[in-house]
């Protein structure tokens, strides 16, 4: 199958090479990171660099990240646009329904803090108001590189999680099922 | 028949019809009284085959806002007589641009009303039905009311939303998303 045991931690083959023996995190971390695979969903603008991540020069699928038309079988959401106040609720309808264990990058400057419209009376201002955000992405809009440089980051945080109790990367996740507006 | 001609055709009918002293770009622009609006519409569809809307928009004309720009402050006070050669009054205008593809017309109607809480113009719904969201878009942003109108609510902004953002004396009200 191509998987190189020796790269992953805490992985260990037995003489002969049949069995391996590991802790559970490393083999679901390793299972999560593998296969990110995010809802297809765009607002505005960095949808377009990001369609352009999922096309064939940049090939995201080689990094396991492969879009989902439906919420219930996402893992990570990648807010690519403007956030609209009259889309809050839409947004935050879809988040509830992704299962848990799920992730938010906030792509672009819109969805990190308003942006240009930060004055806006009609934009909120930064996703993060509505939902958790784990990666903040900068740039306006950020190239494909910068989006998996942000699911890379996403990647090593996913690491560091922990099955036990529940604990996820981030004091937000270890809550489990978020307090949403 | 060139649009001089239909206009100086529904003059004799609609005496408050105008040629309007500014016009829009360099299309053919007529100034409309509101009462008269719709039926200068019915008969510039049905007689001179004036069949598809372009734009329904409005124009508050209650002066520049601030320098600053946000939030703006009010640069005419109600009711008060405009400063002389200022183009700054106490109306709203609806600016309505009707095509004929077949004849190859254009025209903007320009309709002023009263700048007031409660403004009002006749829908245009039933003589054009692109009417529908553009007149709710127009009340969305101006707080214009369009009588006749099936479903006047808000399009663009969530229901949450105070106020009509494209007046001049708009003041945001943070709500649960700022």
């Amino acid at each position: 199958m191509g998987i190189v045991l020796d790269n992953l931690s805490k992985i260990e083959t037995l003489p002969g090479g049949e069995i391996a023996l590991a802790t559970s995190d490393s083999l679901i971390n390793w299972a999560r990171t593998s296969s990110l695979w995010p809802l297809t969903f765009g607002l505005a603008c960095c949808a377009i660099e990001m369609m352009a991540a999922y096309a064939a020069r940049f090939d995201f699928e080689r990094m396991g990240v492969f879009p989902r038309p439906t919420p219930r079988q996402a893992d990570v959401m990648f807010v690519a646009g403007t956030v609209a106040k009259k889309m809050a609720e839409p947004i935050i309808r879809i988040y509830k329904q992704m299962p848990e264990p799920k992730f938010v990058i906030a792509m672009g400057g819109c969805a990190n803090c308003g942006g240009p419209f930060y004055d806006s009376y009609s934009v909120v201002k930064g996703v993060d108001k509505i939902i958790p955000v784990d990666v903040y992405l900068p740039g306006c809009p950020p190239r494909p590189e910068a989006l998996m440089y942000a699911v890379i980051k996403l990647q090593e945080k996913i690491r560091k999680m922990k099955v036990k109790n529940g604990s996820g990367a981030t004091p937000l996740q270890a809550t489990g099922s978020r307090k949403l507006s | 028949m060139t649009t001089e001609e239909i206009l100086a055709n529904l003059q004799t009918s609609f005496p408050g019809l105008a040629k309007a002293e500014l016009p829009i770009k360099n299309y053919p622009t007529w100034t409309v009284p509101a009462q008269s609006l719709r039926v200068v519409c019915e008969r510039l569809r049905s007689k001179f085959s004036f069949d598809y809307l372009d734009v329904v928009t409005a124009t508050d004309w209650s002066g520049p806002a601030s320098p600053k720009g946000y939030p703006r402050s009010p640069a005419v006070t109600p009711g008060a007589t405009p400063a002389a050669g200022a183009l700054a009054r106490d109306v709203f205008e609806v600016v309505y641009i009707v095509s004929s593809l077949s004849a190859g017309l254009r025209i903007c109607l320009r309709c002023e009303i009263p700048r007031t809480e409660g403004a009002s113009v006749p829908s245009l719904y039933g003589i054009f039905m692109a009417a529908d969201w553009q007149e709710r878009e127009v009340y969305d942003m101006f707080g214009i009311k369009f009588e006749g109108h099936p479903n006047l609510i808000r399009i663009l902004t969530p229901e949450t939303q105070q106020g009509y953002p494209l007046r001049k004396d708009y003041e945001h009200i943070p709500d649960k998303f700022d």
